[in-house]
């Protein structure tokens, strides 16, 4: 079992096979050898969002890791497809700040899986979408004048050529 | 997995990829932990706790490598839109060094030719998925000129676009224009001329001018270019139209299977009958007020797939639709029945006829005999009920005394129409119809024309009994519209078809609405039967039977026959015509009658 500590100085036991499914806990329980009982420090992710990112890891323990050096071709496959699993969508409908921490989560734990399930989640969100629309849904400021607005639906040239 | 506090800490771990900037993390946090605590305090308010939840304000800050990862899962258009929300996102990708997003966004979608290597990718992005017009930005255009790699609504063709024929083959720059600026059929315009952009052919001025050394060079190099264009503007189109057809079959597969689904549903709900009934409506193509066809209706016809939720929403609608055309379903079958039993009732009155009524009797037809209350009763009977030739026959028992009154009926209403004529003159009665002076006119010129039964120097007069069999009693042309009778839908009954009398022509319920008492023609008669030496009161048959000649005195300025002119001698019919065509119908007409003996070297007429 590994204990693993979060920002918020809370501690998870986990079994080893989960907790592996982060390509960060892997490596650093390698470089610490087996028999420590020392907690991972994890302290860029709360209590609350580790909660959620093991509850994936412990669904998904088992399935292949992909490979660090994975083949672009395949990797192009999977970018190409938005689809997502019937559970992974569930797991993964949650608020937004939820999902932007699993995502910020997933990238620090080094989780290629859930990153991908929450980027693809964000892109879906963004899909069909106007700047406005787009806006709206992920409360942002609009920081163009409305002239500017207006000039840029013109400049669609690299901003290097302009 | 179990979980408990720990209040130590300890140092970060090292990483194998990259974690995002700390700063940022810090002040992200921050942002998180405020927007926290606002959520708590907006709990009451639903608009408020929806902004709260959107904590991907944060978004434009990301790390740059997470943002590529959510970038590499959109199309070129969604990367457009996002470079056009913030500063930040619109320096982001509106940069070369983002090109392999861009790159990358675009095999995404299938079968479109690469960029062309002199168009940035927003720019091709705009071109291929922004419909709009590329002069105004405010009108929707879905047309895609791909050789002038623009859009245009047709209100920015006008000013945008230059004609060729505008340019003179012979004239130095111009020859150049045509071989080198791309032009496009100008479908923005009916006239389908050819055009070129104006901002296009501005450019390669100015460039052809600043190659005057090595204009040949320019000329070939820039022929060679629109060549290439030309080929790949022709992929585009392919891709385009193939896209579009695409799209039309993905909708109507999307409308078929919503049009199935809600065939299902209203199939469960009992409607079997009434969705065969609409489908074989479909089949024939069936046009009528009532309702509109199903796969027409707006809830049906909708291009969305039907979820629990829309069918909730539209179940109610669509059961009215249905229940409309269930009983438009009913009407239509009873209708039918009726017709079947009026057949019944019009084949056992035939029969009755042929065996029981002299040829000639003034007799009803079968609408008259539909009418009558005892045949409409059975007519009218319920659905369920049977009805056979025989149940006429058993109550035709009752023709007898209803042709007696129903003959008188129709007698009275002529003299009704008499006497409504001549309010200022009394008129005595029925038997008074059979006397010399009583002459009927039909106001129905129209008919009459189309029957042929009048020549041109033919006015329409009749004594009896022609008036009471004339042929506008009994017949009129069918959606003639003018409808006084009973019953309805007559029109296309093809039971009551008079082909072999007169085509286009249909049985009516007897009538003498346009019959009209012709004053002249009395009087005429009257002056006839003085200059006869005949009772006022004598009988048309009398008449007829006394067959006298007659000259008319007002054609000879009141002479005689004397034997030395010539006369046009006339029989009383003729010289009533005579009278009524010549004369005006004149009232102060006189007559001579002639005897025998003179007409024996006269013409008769």
């Amino acid at each position: 079992m590994i204990v693993l500590k979060t920002s918020d100085n809370e501690t998870f036991t986990v079994e080893r096979d989960v907790a592996e499914r982060s390509v960060l806990i892997k490596n650093m329980l390698d470089d610490i050898g087996e028999n420590s009982e020392q907690a991972i420090p994890l302290p860029n992710v709360n209590s609350s969002v580790l909660k959620k990112v093991l509850e994936y890891c412990e669904h998904h323990r088992g399935e292949p890791l992909p490979a660090a050096d994975a083949d672009t071709s395949q990797d192009d496959t999977r970018k190409r497809t938005t689809d997502i699993s019937e559970w992974d969508q569930k797991f993964i409908t949650v608020d937004q700040e939820m999902l932007f921490e699993i995502i910020l989560a997933a990238n620090y734990l080094d989780i290629k899986s859930l990153l991908d399930v929450g980027c693809k989640t964000v892109a879906n969100m963004i899909k069909g979408k106007t700047p406005e629309e787009i806006r709206k849904l992920f409360n942002i400021v609009n920081d163009f004048t409305p002239e500017e607005e207006a000039q840029i639906k013109k400049e669609n040239e690299w901003a290097e050529d302009r | 997995m179990t979980k408990a506090c720990n209040e130590a800490s300890s140092q970060p771990p090292s990483k194998k990829r990259k974690a995002p900037d700390e700063s940022a993390e810090t002040a992200e946090t921050t942002k998180t932990k405020k927007a926290g605590s606002c959520s708590k305090q907006a709990g009451s308010s639903g608009v408020r706790r929806t902004q709260s939840r959107a904590k991907l304000s944060m978004l434009p800050s990301l790390s740059l490598d997470i943002l590529l990862e959510i970038f590499s899962h959109l199309f070129p258009i969604d990367l457009l839109h996002l470079a056009r929300t913030t500063k930040a996102l619109r320096n982001l990708l509106m940069r070369r060094n983002t090109s392999t997003v861009w790159k990358y966004a675009f095999t995404q979608i299938q079968g479109l030719p690469e960029c062309p290597s002199d168009v940035s990718f927003p720019a091709w992005a705009h071109l291929a998925f922004k419909p709009v017009c590329h002069n105004c930005y405010t009108s929707i255009v879905r047309n895609i000129s791909w050789i002038l790699r623009t859009r245009l609504c047709s209100r920015c063709a006008k000013f945008c676009l230059e004609d060729a024929e505008i340019f003179d083959a012979k004239n130095n720059i111009d020859k150049y224009i045509l071989k080198c600026v791309p032009f496009n059929d100008n479908d923005c315009r009916s006239d389908c001329r050819k055009c070129c952009l104006a901002s296009d052919r501005k450019r390669f001025v100015q460039e052809l001018k600043a190659h005057r050394k090595d204009r040949q060079k320019f000329v070939e190099q820039k022929m060679a270019e629109l060549a290439a264009r030309l080929d790949h503007a022709l992929l585009c189109e392919d891709w385009s139209k193939a896209l579009a057809n695409e799209r039309a079959i993905a909708l109507q597969q999307i409308k078929d299977n919503r049009h199935n689904a809600i065939s299902e549903k209203l199939l469960q709900l009992g409607y079997g009958k009434e969705l065969d009934f609409l489908s074989d409506e479909r089949a024939d193509d069936v046009k009528h007020s009532e309702y509109v066809p199903f796969h027409k209706h707006h809830l049906v016809r909708h291009p969305r797939n039907l979820t629990d939720k829309v069918w909730d929403s539209i179940k109610d609608g669509l059961e009215d639709y249905m229940q409309k055309v269930r009983a438009y379903i009913e009407r239509k079958e009873r209708k039918e029945l009726i017709w079947k039993r009026r057949e019944r009732a019009a084949l056992a009155w035939n029969k009755y006829r042929n065996v029981e009524c002299e040829p000639e009797s003034f007799l009803p037809n079968q609408i008259d005999i539909w009418v009558w209350d005892p045949v409409r009763d059975i007519i009218e009977r319920p659905s369920e009920a049977e009805v056979t030739k025989d149940s006429f026959e058993q109550v035709f028992r009752g023709l007898p005394s209803f042709i007696e009154s129903w003959q008188r009926d129709k007698i009275t209403q002529i003299v009704h129409n008499a006497t409504d004529t001549l309010k200022w003159i009394s008129f005595p009665g029925i038997s008074d119809l059979e006397l010399a002076t009583c002459v009927f006119t039909c106001s129905n010129n129209f008919f009459h024309s189309l029957m042929r039964c009048y020549e041109d120097d033919q006015s329409c007069l009749m004594w009896f009994p022609e008036f009471v069999h004339h042929q506008c009693n009994t017949l009129m042309q069918r959606g003639y519209g003018e409808n006084d009778e009973e019953l309805q839908d007559l029109d296309s009954c093809e039971l009551l078809s008079v082909r072999s009398e007169t085509s286009g022509f249909r049985r009516r319920q007897w009538s003498a609405r346009w019959l009209f008492f012709d004053d002249k023609a009395s009087r005429t008669v009257e002056s006839i039967l003085t200059a006869c030496g005949m009772s006022q009161s004598a009988k048309v048959q009398q008449l007829d039977q006394e067959d006298p000649r007659l000259i008319c005195l007002k054609c000879s300025f009141g002479a005689k026959c004397d034997g030395e002119r010539c006369f046009f001698v006339m029989t009383w019919r003729t010289a009533v015509q005579h009278n009524v065509k010549k004369h005006f119908g004149d009232r102060q007409t006189n007559f001579q009658r002639i005897s025998s003996l003179d007409v024996g070297g006269g013409e008769k007429a």
